[in-house]
């Protein structure tokens, strides 16, 4: 049965427009991300970040800010589970698999999957965007052995945020409420606790995301506020990164499994 | 085709102080239409979930063919769920909404089709719910339980929001499932429709069965409304 659940999920997905306009606003950002960056780059040299197209630290920031659509990949996530409750098709979906541990499985599994291709294609888009804008500079120098290295850490954090979006969505089930403490947890309280000890960068969220995307990327540019000389360094953190999904994913599957679905 | 035998034995739910259903037994059978009845707030739905797995009993059981409902082969082909508080996604169609189901219990697209004519929306499939009115959409959730062909129906207010015609055609449907030996238990208030459908009856108040068996045995030479009444502190009898 966990085929079928698993078909379901991914009809849910497939005939909800929702899914397509996540991935367009994931694309637009990615895009607009790269492409200010280089921009920024050009202005008058007061307004300007202490950046050039010449330096290949820059161009590996300009290649890594494609990732920035991570955000939509848990968004998408959360709404995997979440607007079963909101519609109340939960009911539905328990019916036809009664075993939780399926259910939470298969939307974890579609929402991995989601959150994959929504780093894949708005990366791609984010890297020939940029890419494009990039030819009108002569001199900026593109670092095309980092973009299939940028390209697989952003569609393993798409991935592993997808699940971790399940996981919450399922304990708060409230779609708005899901969403707001999420984000805020991830751009403001740990950016705060940072704040009071640096030392909780590398082991936030936040911060291991930053640290995955460095996979391909040792960005050094304190300036463009994405420091990753602190971190725990790339593997360490996507094992951290997948500890925490699997932490909030048993915490959720346990949650569920005691709840009344209605 | 022989449909499943339901069973209560000594069921009680509470949500913290309150009790929904206090020591509910007796047994379901197939081939008849069983009405489980109450005002609201007597337990009906309450009862319903449990039996269905989607809320887990205080204590007792509630059983399909003597097992649970998460322990049943193929559940959700096998029981047909009409529930009040099932939902649609209202942004897409009929048609979508009833494929998502069809794929959740493994049954071919082809059946969607068949449904939504038994149900009158073949005209209206391609819809969205967002612009159904009440009666369509218990139609639709009618259609959703019939998808699998099962054995057993389960329906909590099934005739909400139906106009004349559709409560007649629904009156009809749930006495041929019941000949065809399929079990049908049919949770509502609305007596003078169950009077007219039902062979057996649970009559529910404040969470307590007040009285089980079949319509005759219950209600003797009075009315079924008259018989509620009097056993849910009415003054009918």
């Amino acid at each position: 049965m966990m085929r079928a659940t698993l078909r379901a999920e991914a009809r849910k997905a497939r005939y909800q427009r929702t899914t397509y306009g996540i991935v367009l606003a994931a694309s637009a950002l990615a895009a607009v991300s790269a492409v200010s960056l280089i921009a920024t780059t050009q202005l008058p040299r007061r307004q300007q970040l202490p950046m050039a197209l010449t330096d290949a630290s820059t161009m590996h920031l300009v290649v890594s800010s494609t990732t920035g659509g991570y955000v939509f990949a848990l968004v998408l996530g959360i709404l995997v589970m979440t607007t079963e409750f909101r519609h109340g098709t939960a009911i539905a979906t328990y019916l036809a698999q009664p075993d939780r541990r399926t259910v939470m499985l298969a939307k974890m599994v579609v929402a991995a999957a989601l959150g994959a291709i929504l780093q894949f294609l708005s990366t791609a888009l984010g890297m020939i965007a940029s890419g494009l804008y990039v030819q009108r500079y002569a001199h900026a120098v593109l670092p095309f052995d980092a973009y299939t290295r940028v390209m697989a850490g952003s569609v393993l954090v798409g991935a592993v945020l997808g699940i971790m979006g399940v996981a919450v969505g399922s304990l708060l089930r409230n779609q708005v409420l899901a969403i707001v403490v999420s984000l805020l947890w991830l751009q403001l309280v740990e950016g705060l606790l940072v704040v009071f000890a640096d030392w909780i960068g590398r082991w936030s969220i936040r911060g291991a995301i930053t640290s995955v995307l460095d996979i391909a990327v040792q960005v050094r540019t304190p300036q463009a506020a994405i420091d990753t000389s602190n971190g725990l360094g790339p593997w360490a953190s996507t094992l951290l990164l997948l500890g925490y999904a699997a932490v909030l994913a048993l915490i959720a599957l346990v949650t569920s499994l005691r709840r009344d679905v209605a | 085709m022989q449909g499943a035998t339901l069973r209560y034995d000594g069921l009680t739910k509470r949500y913290g102080d309150t009790v929904a259903v206090r020591d509910l037994t007796g047994d379901i059978r197939p081939g008849v239409v069983t009405g489980m009845l109450g005002p609201n707030g007597a337990g009906k739905s309450t009862a319903l979930k449990c039996l269905l797995g989607l809320a887990a009993p205080t204590s007792g059981t509630a059983t399909i063919d003597g097992v649970a409902y998460g322990a049943v082969a193929h559940a959700g082909r096998r029981i047909g769920t009409v529930l009040e508080t099932r939902g649609f996604h209202p942004g897409l169609s009929a048609v979508a909404n009833l494929r998502v189901i069809a794929a959740a219990i493994d049954v071919d697209d082809a059946n969607v089709a068949r449904v939504l004519e038994v149900v009158s929306l073949t005209g209206d499939a391609g819809r969205r719910v967002r612009g159904y009115s009440l009666g369509m959409r218990q139609r639709l959730a009618i259609a959703a339980g019939l998808l699998g062909d099962p054995d057993t129906l389960i329906l909590d207010e099934p005739a909400n929001g139906l106009d004349p015609h559709a409560i007649v055609w629904l009156r009809g449907l749930l006495r041929t499932l019941a000949a065809e030996g399929r079990t049908v238990l049919v949770s509502s208030h609305q007596l003078a429709e169950m009077e007219q459908t039902v062979d057996d009856v649970f009559i529910m108040d404040h969470g307590d069965l007040r009285a089980q068996g079949g319509l005759r045995e219950v209600c003797g030479s009075h009315s079924l409304e008259e018989t509620f009444l009097a056993l849910t502190e009415g003054t009918g009898r």
